[in-house]
């Protein structure tokens, strides 16, 4: 039979007991508002038992353990999920961007009624040749058209600039992220060797690596002995153990950054094409596939744009001929064919066998002589000059830049007619816009310099005489509004434009339904988490009812075994 | 399920950030007018008001190039009307002095004004629109004709697009009208040759004269209908234009405007949500066990 003082045990060690679950319960309150906190709970059990006469007695209770109330495999998914949450978090926030580009809404400022715009400043033109007012107002619509193109295209550019950018300093928080699992990986372990539950570092840990997927694309996985491991694309390991290690950006020829591992040996491996979600996914797919598909779509409306235009406009005449003309596209070597792809042309590919003429007039205005230009596949800017410059009453020479300059010789002028080899579209004489794409399009200079070269007319292909009430090129070019000029002749100009646009709104409602889709997936797996790790306040109130009624008893039981001693010594 | 404060807040927070949005967006379309507001909106109807847009205003420039061609004809239409009432002028002369009652004097008074015609028929020849000589061919800059009524136009056609890939001629050549090529007949020939015959007192000079004046104001009436016949398809294609606009503007309207009635009806239903999610709120998150405890 046991004495009194194991009353005093009992009492004691019920008094401890009660006192820490109520420290659990204190912690758990303190804790309901803390983010990835679990809630713990003090697992009370009986010590145990003397095995003396009559029986097995009790010795009280004790802390066994204090448990943290946690799904693994819910944190599991959750961090998954958190993967897609990032990469569209963050494409629904750039395309937001992109589509603001492409917002077409407002009244006169979108590209579409620019292009609408252009064309009828052509046909006003049309209607009136010598019109200077008509003449302007061309220069003007175009000059809008081609702010707008280049703005679209600088604007996309910037985008993916600062998605690349932002690859560098997610990097940064990926690094710091990865050390802090790998120390408290290290913690964690030191705790639990000791046979003790490292509850508070444990949520910590989580929230960092749910974090993490936040930011790439991460398998987690627990060993056996508590610590995480986390591999990211490739396999690559980001934390082992208590090792972790770095990623770093690195600009690559193309320009942006390559993501590259880094091992312990401090070689670079680069994983670039390895991350496929989170924050950084995101960034990578806008910068590497969505932005340049964007852009090389709007370069090529920009490209057609120019080629239309300036193929029906190189063959027509302005208000009078030419004395002098340089060519806007220079040729990387002069000796080279002007329809091979080395030529350094941007409308190489353009040119085909065929020929144009040149019309020389003296300073009356009379004929004095015409040629036709043959053009092929042999044809050099060196062979062009001299063909050009074997023509009576003009000189051809080459310039330092490898461009062709056509002078007539004393008070000469001189016109183009009929070209049906594309070779002065191809180099840039006589055309309309200058440049190759978005970023670049622009006014011809020959005729920002004077609007009275933009062409209207012809000249007559037998005769050599012109008017300038001549119209039709100015009614061709309006009228290539309404050709079949891009996607290989399938669609007109604005409908290519037009196309884009609803392609940008599709993707950025992709992205936003995309990102509500998966906010509502995290918010419900958070729920589900919080229904089984929550801090239930009125549930931790009844717990600190619970155990202070507990503890309350506890102490009665030291005082009554006190009671027990002080009548004992009385007998004596 | 067990039930935490946290969850009560996170499920009250989404809904009302849901509402809010939903709101905040019916709110930007009452505002604006306009159902679609950016691409993401609707895609497909982004594509359809840019083409609806587009359309329309291409159809007001197919309506300024028709006006454009409708001056060009109607100037036209009044010099030649008034060519044709001095050729028939000149025609009334030449029979009055043809027959044998005219005399050297009347003769010499009616060559004067032959020549008057001349110079009128010369002055209409370089009619000019706005700056341009209409009957001049391509060439519009310099006057076709001097005043002996030689011409030194083209025989350029300007054209003006009415529709899509439809265009129309809209000068009559003055080599044509007044110098007869083609096969016609020179009016200034016929009016020098009338004078010249009145001058000489020649009768059977100025009787050939006759028919020449009639196979000619038979070419000038020729060219008026020819004129009137392009006016009336321009003015065709015009109201055709401004019922493809009437059209366009419905669907365009169709396609983008907010149905307001729908839009309201849909902002009250929605605060309403907003509200009743408010006060549920209120009476769920703020109360605990902690209010009955003491």
């Amino acid at each position: 039979m046991a004495g009194i003082d194991s009353i005093i045990q009992i009492g004691k060690r019920a008094l401890v007991a009660n006192k820490t679950a109520l420290d659990v319960t204190s912690h758990n309150i303190a804790n309901v508002n803390t983010e990835g906190y679990s809630r713990q709970r003090a697992v009370l059990n009986p010590t145990p038992p003397l095995d003396v006469q009559p029986g097995p007695i009790g010795t009280g209770v004790e802390i066994k353990m204090i448990e943290r109330v946690y799904d693994r495999f819910l944190g599991l998914q959750i961090t998954n999920e958190k993967q897609n949450l990032g990469r569209w978090e963050e494409l629904s926030k750039l395309y937001d961007r992109v589509e603001t580009t492409f917002t077409e809404t407002s009244e006169a400022s979108g590209l579409s009624q620019l292009m609408v715009d252009f064309w009828n400043a052509w046909y006003d033109l049309a209607n009136n040749p010598t019109g200077q007012p008509e003449r302007s107002t061309v220069r003007i619509k175009t000059e809008t058209l081609a702010n707008n193109l280049k703005q679209k295209a600088s604007e996309l550019q910037q985008i993916q600039k600062d998605s690349d950018s932002s690859i560098n300093v997610g990097i940064g928080e990926i690094n710091l992220l990865t050390k802090q699992i790998a120390i408290l990986n290290e913690k964690i372990s030191q705790i639990e060797t000791r046979g003790l539950q490292a509850n508070d570092y444990r949520d910590q840990r989580q929230n960092l690596i749910e974090e993490l997927g936040h930011w790439l694309n991460i398998t987690a996985f627990e060993n056996e002995d508590g610590k995480v491991t986390i591999l990211t694309g490739g396999g690559r390991p980001l934390v082992d153990n208590m090792t972790s290690w770095n990623l770093t950006a690195e600009k690559d020829s193309s320009g942006f950054y390559a993501v590259k591992w880094v091992d312990e040996k401090g070689n670079k491996t680069d994983i670039t094409s390895s991350i496929t979600s989170g924050k950084l996914g995101a960034w990578l797919e806008m910068r590497d596939t969505n932005l340049p598909d964007l852009l090389s779509q709007i370069n090529e409306l920009a490209a057609g744009l120019i080629k239309e235009v300036n193929r029906l406009h190189s063959q027509g005449i302005g208000l009078s001929p030419f004395t002098s003309l340089t060519s806007d596209y220079a040729v990387a070597d002069p000796a080279q064919a002007l329809s091979d792809i080395n030529s350094g042309l941007p409308f190489y590919s353009e040119i085909s066998t065929g020929s144009f003429q040149i019309w020389v007039y003296d300073n009356t205005g009379a004929v004095v002589t015409s040629a036709t230009i043959a053009i092929d596949n042999t044809t050099t800017l060196n062979s062009l000059r001299t063909a050009v410059d074997a023509v009576t009453g003009i000189t051809a020479t080459i310039n330092s830049n490898n461009t062709l300059t056509i002078t007539g010789d004393s008070g000469n002028t001189f016109a183009f007619a009929n070209d049906t080899s594309n070779a002065l579209m191809a180099l840039g004489l006589n055309t309309f816009f200058t440049g190759e794409n978005a970023l670049d399009i622009s006014l011809n200079s020959v005729i920002e310099g004077d609007t009275n070269n933009i062409a209207t007319g012809v000249v007559d292909p037998s005769t050599g005489n012109y008017g300038v009430g001549n119209n039709s090129i100015a009614l061709s070019i309006a009228a290539l509004q309404s050709k079949l000029t891009m996607s290989t002749d399938t669609v007109t100009f604005a409908e290519f434009y037009t196309n884009l646009v609803g392609y940008v709104g599709s993707k950025t409602q992709e992205a936003t339904s995309n990102l509500e889709h998966q906010e509502t997936i995290v918010n419900q797996l958070s729920n589900y988490q919080d229904s089984i790790s929550g801090v239930s306040l009125d549930e931790e109130m009844a717990n600190l009812m619970l155990f202070q009624q507990a503890y309350d008893a506890a102490a009665k039981l030291v005082t009554m075994a006190d009671e027990l001693f002080q009548t004992l010594l009385e007998m004596v | 399920m067990r039930i935490t404060s946290r969850i009560l807040i996170n499920n009250f927070i989404q809904g009302f950030t849901k509402n809010q949005t939903q709101i905040a967006k019916i709110q930007e379309s009452i505002a604006s007018g306009k159902r679609i507001n950016r691409p993401s909106d609707d895609p497909v109807g982004i594509t359809q008001v840019l083409s609806y847009k587009r359309t329309l205003e291409s159809l007001g420039q197919y309506k300024r190039n028709i006006d454009q061609g409708k001056n060009w004809l109607n100037i036209t239409s009044t010099a030649l009307t008034n060519l044709k009432n001095l050729v028939v002028r000149a025609n009334e002369i030449a029979i009055a002095q043809a027959s044998s009652t005219a005399d050297d004097f009347s003769r010499d008074v009616a060559a004067q004004e032959i020549q008057v015609i001349f110079d009128q028929v010369a002055q209409l020849a370089n009619t000019k629109l706005d700056n341009r000589y209409i009957f001049g061919g391509y060439k519009t800059n310099t006057a076709p004709f001097d005043s002996s009524g030689a011409y030194s136009g083209d025989d350029g056609e300007i054209k003006v697009e009415i529709s899509p890939d439809v265009s129309v001629v809209v000068n009559i050549s003055g080599n044509r009208v007044f110098k007869g090529s083609g096969g016609g007949k020179d009016i200034f020939t016929i009016l020098s040759d009338l004078k010249t015959a009145l001058e000489n007192d020649n009768s059977t000079g100025i009787a050939a004269q006759l028919g020449e004046l009639n196979s000619a104001l038979e070419q000038v009436i020729r060219e008026i209908s020819y004129a009137g016949a392009k006016i009336n398809q321009l003015e065709t294609t015009r109201e055709r234009t401004l019922d493809f606009e009437t059209e366009f503007t419905l669907l365009l309207s169709g396609t983008e405007d907010m149905d307001m009635a729908k839009a309201i009806t849909e902002l009250n239903a929605k605060q309403l949500a907003y509200e009743a999610s408010l006060a549920a709120a209120k009476r769920v998150i703020l109360q605990s066990l902690v209010d009955f405890l003491r």
